[in-house]
C-alpha cells in the first residue's frame, strides 16, 4: 500500500461509498447466482457501484440503501446480462404441487424424525442447493434469492424488481416449488426414497 | 380458527413474516394442535434455512473490492 493515498480509502471521505461497501458481499453473491459466472458477477457489481455513484442524488439518505443497491443490481442484470443468455425468464411447468419435496418424501415412506428442520438441512450434498437454484428460470431465481437468501420482504422485492406484490409471491412460490423438484431429483439420484434399491445394494 | 387448508395456503407468508399478528396467532394455534401441519412447517423452515446457508455465505473477492475503489465517484 506504499504511496496509496489513504484519503481515497472508503469511509475517510465519503459516507455514501462506505455505506455502499458494507453490502458488497451480499451484492456479489447475488450477482454470482444471477450470472452463474464469477467474472460476470464482478463486472455486474462494478456496474452497480458505478451507477450508484452516478445516480446517488436519487437516493434519499436514511432510506433503505441495501434495497436501493439491489434494485440497481437487478435492473442491470435484467437489462444487460440477460440479453446474452437465451434462457427464458420464466417457464411453465404445469401443476407442480406445493411443498413438493415434503410430499414426495412422505410418499416414499422416509422418516423425517423428530426434527424435520434439521433433517432436511442435512439431506443434500455440497453444491446441490446452489446448482438447483442456478437452474431455476431467472425471474424465479431472483425472487428466491432476494427472499430466502437476502431476507427482503415481499414489498422490498416488489420495489427491487419493479413489479407487483402478487407477482412477487407468485414467482417466489413457483421458484420454491421448482427448486424443491430439483432437490428431489438429486436426492432420488442418490437412492433416497428408493428402499428397494437400497435393500439390494 | 384455522384449518389445515388455510394454514397450508398461508404457510410461506407465515414463514416469510408477512402475516399480521392476528394471523400469526391463528397459524400458531393450529400448529400447536396439528402434528402434520407442524411437521410441514418445520420442514419448510428447514428448506429456507438450507438455501440461505448454502447460498448466503460467499464473500466478494479482494480484487473486486480493490476494483470498486477505482470506480469514479461523482
Amino acid at each position: 500500500m506504499e504511496g496509496f493515498d489513504t484519503e481515497l480509502l472508503p469511509g475517510s471521505d465519503d459516507p455514501f461509498f462506505a455505506g455502499a461497501m458494507t453490502h458488497v458481499d451480499a451484492l456479489y453473491r447475488t450477482a454470482l447466482r444471477m450470472t452463474r459466472n464469477p467474472a460476470d458477477a464482478e463486472d455486474l457489481v462494478q456496474e452497480t457501484y458505478l451507477k450508484a455513484h452516478r445516480f446517488r442524488d436519487g437516493f434519499t439518505t436514511g432510506t433503505n440503501l441495501r434495497a436501493w443497491l439491489f434494485r440497481i443490481l437487478t435492473n442491470s442484470f435484467i437489462n444487460e446480462y440477460r440479453k446474452r443468455s437465451r434462457q427464458p425468464a420464466t417457464t411453465e411447468t404445469g401443476d407442480l404441487e406445493d411443498y413438493y419435496l415434503f410430499r414426495r418424501i412422505k410418499e416414499s415412506g422416509e422418516d423425517l424424525g423428530i426434527n424435520p428442520e434439521a433433517t432436511v438441512m442435512r439431506m443434500f450434498l455440497d453444491d446441490e442447493v446452489r446448482q438447483a437454484l442456478e437452474e431455476l428460470p431467472e425471474q424465479y431465481r431472483i425472487a428466491v434469492l432476494l427472499a430466502d437468501v437476502e431476507g427482503f420482504s415481499y414489498k422490498e422485492i416488489a420495489e427491487i424488481t419493479e413489479t407487483q406484490m402478487g407477482t412477487v409471491m407468485s414467482r417466489l412460490h413457483r421458484g420454491r416449488r421448482q427448486l424443491q423438484q430439483k432437490l428431489w431429483e438429486y436426492a432420488q439420484s442418490r437412492g433416497y426414497g428408493d428402499k428397494e434399491v437400497r435393500g439390494t445394494a | 380458527m384455522s384449518d389445515c387448508n388455510e394454514v397450508t395456503e398461508q404457510l410461506y407468508e407465515y414463514l416469510d413474516r408477512e402475516l399480521t399478528t392476528e394471523e400469526v396467532c391463528e397459524v400458531q394455534a393450529h400448529l400447536s394442535r396439528c402434528p402434520s401441519c407442524f411437521e410441514l412447517e418445520r420442514f419448510e423452515s428447514g428448506v429456507i434455512k438450507l438455501v440461505r446457508r448454502e447460498c448466503g455465505s460467499e464473500r466478494a473477492p479482494e480484487r473486486l473490492r480493490e476494483r470498486l475503489l477505482t470506480v469514479p465517484r461523482s
